[in-house]
């Protein structure tokens, strides 16, 4: 059992990550310092992992998932449209030993049909493909009442969410900061590493 | 995959749910097997271990045959006759 959020963070240390990220899809590698951060904040401030259902929408390699199955969530999907990542994602599960509470399938989250208590998601911040973060987040609240979801910081990203989740008949109930500083994972990251804001948001369907 | 992901999940395209489930191998849990919507006639591969729930367009045509090819004997007659998006007749 897991027993600090040190302890979480040493766990999700030890998840593999994309051989050859793709670029399209905006992968990278969740630090686990982060994501420890993101799953004990949902779980300790929000009591919304232990005994749920946790969906983590664009798990690549699966740190959140891995993660909230550590936090003794009850039943663990992650969803990635990349079968690479799918395959890595189970390796990480089988090695953190946590195999037995996730399954892991191959879908398009504009389409894939499943419920769940909550959604965690690390969508692609639309950069490389304008939308990709609404994609997700109207993914997220046809899946769960309640869905926790990392966008790209700043001013202008926040105004524009606000009205976008309104818009989708959700409210915003929490917006938490991030920094996060990640190594050089594309070759046109010229620095060793570079820092980025982001925020997590918590939002939930209007009426739930 | 564990069974109990059937009590959640539905059809990605006409969304029908449940999914009729066809277990070609099971250790601790489903390692090969089949997802069928019995509304729409579409079926998902179940490999090592993974369902593959994506959309016509997104689905590897080469790949899918071979999976049916490879384990005809125990898909029902229908899907491999008339299954979506591809089948072997």
């Amino acid at each position: 059992m897991i027993s600090s959020k040190t302890e979480l963070e040493i766990e999700l240390e030890k998840i593999k990550s994309f051989e050859s990220p793709i670029l399209s899809l905006e992968q990278y590698k969740l630090p686990a310092s982060i994501a420890a951060d993101i799953l004990w904040y949902i779980n300790f401030r929000h009591k919304d992992i232990s005994n749920k259902i946790v969906i983590d929408l664009g798990c690549g390699t699966g740190i959140l998932s891995i993660g909230a199955a550590l936090l003794s969530a009850k039943y663990v999907i992650g969803v990635d449209i990349d079968k690479k990542a799918i395959k890595y994602a189970r390796e990480n599960a089988y090695e953190l030993r946590v195999l037995d509470k996730i399954d892991f399938i191959v879908g398009d989250v504009r389409n894939i049909e499943i419920k769940g208590d909550i959604v965690i998601q690390n969508p692609p911040f639309g950069v490389r493909r304008r939308g990709a973060d609404r994609i997700f987040i109207i993914a997220g609240l046809r899946i769960a009442p309640k869905i926790y979801s990392l966008h790209k910081g700043g001013e202008r990203v926040r105004k524009f969410m606000i009205k976008f989740i309104n818009d989708n008949n959700a409210k915003i109930e929490e917006i938490v900061p991030l920094k996060i500083k990640l190594p050089h994972t594309y070759q046109f990251h010229k620095k060793k590493f570079y820092t980025f804001r982001a925020d997590l948001y918590k939002i939930s369907r209007k009426g739930s | 995959m564990k069974r109990k992901l059937l009590d959640i999940l539905a059809c990605p395209i006409c969304k029908n749910y449940p999914l009729e489930l066809i277990v070609f191998e099971e250790k601790e849990e489903i390692e090969e097997g089949l997802l069928i919507c019995n509304k729409c006639n579409r079926w998902y591969p179940i490999m090592e271990s993974i369902p593959h729930m994506l959309p016509d367009d997104l689905r590897d045509k080469e790949e899918d045959l071979s999976f049916l090819r490879k384990w005809k004997e125990k898909i029902p007659e229908n899907i491999l006759r008339e299954g979506k998006p591809f089948n072997l007749s």
